[in-house]
């Protein structure tokens, strides 16, 4: 009798244990990185997407939950797609571009127009052109290379006006309230845009994984033109699928 | 790291050193970043890490507390020598210092070399954390120099940039033989101990 009640026992905790081996969970997440380019009459915003995936059985999933307790715990991503968000703003409009698998380098001004390289596998030097990216020429390609060789081109995260265009990165002031607590606090870049007054409020989401971009403009209320929440979330399977499918 | 490339070690340094790049967002490092737009100018300064987990955050299960923001300060800043270096700060999981340095070996042969000093910070947690994870760092700070080259070809800064690969390996060892312990930190602070 006895060991037909550990043998049922047995029977259930092993079919519980394939269960919890069998059904997957997905999550997804998003992490940003962004520029802020201006000129005279134009403004640029431009946001790299570095979406990750990683599906995970209960068993897993479990697993992750103590690994994520320590430092360095959490496991590496299994998929990834990348993808470029560009806004356009202008005292009058707001566009929003969208390029689905680019990973862009840092973008570069020269002669008035910006560059960025795409990093993924077969990418190439792009150049911005007003709505799209488009292959770079090689007089281009070798223009770009002299002037970031040379001086000409700083390699910081803020200028102004150089080669036409101004920069800010899409980030806060981080500061400090104690040795091991830190708030990252908004941005705020006014610039003239044909001849108008525009205020971007920034904030990366480094330390609140919310990261936002907010536009006040002369006249109008405060308006919250990109958002994101960076942290993991947990999808469907075929939203999974979807977003890491090769396109 | 070795590059065959035509760019100097100082606008490496300053390109790629100076701001972390290889682990800012952009590089889509997979295991730690630090602050968009970190830019060192001077030792002094701080730059923030972080590590984001998949789980971590989400209402329901708040165990996710070990995944930072953790800070370092920056020790040595020299560009003369194209090196930097930092000292971890309370709270950082680790405990030690790292440097940073681009130096010249030859025409057009350039070397990206980092290296440290550290064990785990105080408390089980950290401890638990360093030992598991040895991997895992190592992963980080290869990811990190791999950045570069592939930076500097499709940012177009030296399309025609070559890694090297035997001499100066990405792949970070644990307890060398060379360098030594005193080696690395004269590369820290120029001095056998550091503060």
């Amino acid at each position: 009798m006895l060991r037909k009640k550990t043998l049922g026992v047995l029977t259930v905790l092993v079919v519980i244990v394939v269960l919890l081996a069998s059904v997957r969970v997905y999550y997804v997440r998003t992490e940003p990185s962004g520029d802020l380019f201006w000129n005279a009459d134009n403004a640029y915003i431009f946001i790299g997407l570095n979406d990750q995936g990683r599906s995970f059985n209960y068993l897993g999933f479990a697993v992750e939950e103590l690994r994520e307790i320590f430092p360095f715990g959490a496991s590496a991503p299994s998929n990834k797609h990348s993808s470029v968000l560009v806004l356009h703003v202008t005292p009058n409009l707001i566009q929003t571009y969208s390029t689905d698998n680019f990973w862009p380098t840092g973008i570069t001004p020269l002669e008035g127009f910006l560059y960025t390289g795409d990093m993924l596998p077969g990418g190439a030097l792009m150049k911005w052109s007003d709505t799209h990216f488009e292959l770079a020429t090689s007089k281009e390609r070798t223009k770009l290379q002299l002037a970031l060789q040379g001086s000409r081109i700083p390699p910081t995260p803020s200028y102004n006006n150089i080669e036409g265009w101004s920069k800010r990165p899409v980030v806060g002031e981080i500061v400090s309230e104690s040795p091991t607590v830190s708030v990252e606090k908004d941005a705020k870049v006014t610039i003239e845009l044909g001849g108008k007054q525009v205020t971007f409020v920034m904030n990366s989401g480094f330390i609140t994984h919310k990261a936002y971009i907010d536009l006040i403009r002369p006249g109008q209320p405060p308006e919250r033109i990109w958002s994101l929440d960076e942290d993991g979330h947990r999808v469907s399977r075929a939203e999974y699928e979807r977003t890491f499918r090769t396109r | 790291m070795e590059l065959l490339t035509t760019v100097s070690p100082s606008t490496i340094f300053s390109r790629y050193l100076q701001t972390f790049l290889g682990a800012q967002p952009i590089s889509h490092n997979d295991v730690t970043q630090v602050l968009e737009g970190t830019d060192i100018t001077a030792s002094g300064q701080t730059v923030q890490f972080t590590m984001q987990g998949w789980i971590g955050l989400e209402p329901a299960i708040q165990v996710g507390v070990g995944q930072g923001p953790f800070k370092v300060q920056i020790e040595r800043f020299d560009t003369s020598a194209n090196t930097m270096s930092a000292v971890t700060l309370q709270g950082h999981p680790v405990a030690g210092w790292r440097y940073w340095r681009v130096y010249s070996v030859g025409t057009n042969e350039v070397v990206v070399e980092t290296g440290a000093v550290d064990t785990s910070g105080p408390g089980g947690k950290n401890y638990l954390g360093y030992w598991l994870s040895r991997r895992l760092q190592l992963k980080f700070w290869r990811e990190y120099l791999e950045f570069i080259p592939s930076d500097m070809s499709m940012s177009g800064l030296d399309p025609n940039v070559i890694e090297v690969f035997g001499a100066y390996p990405t792949v970070g060892v644990w307890n060398p033989v060379s360098p030594s312990q005193s080696d690395i930190l004269y590369q820290v602070c120029q001095a056998s101990t550091c503060n």
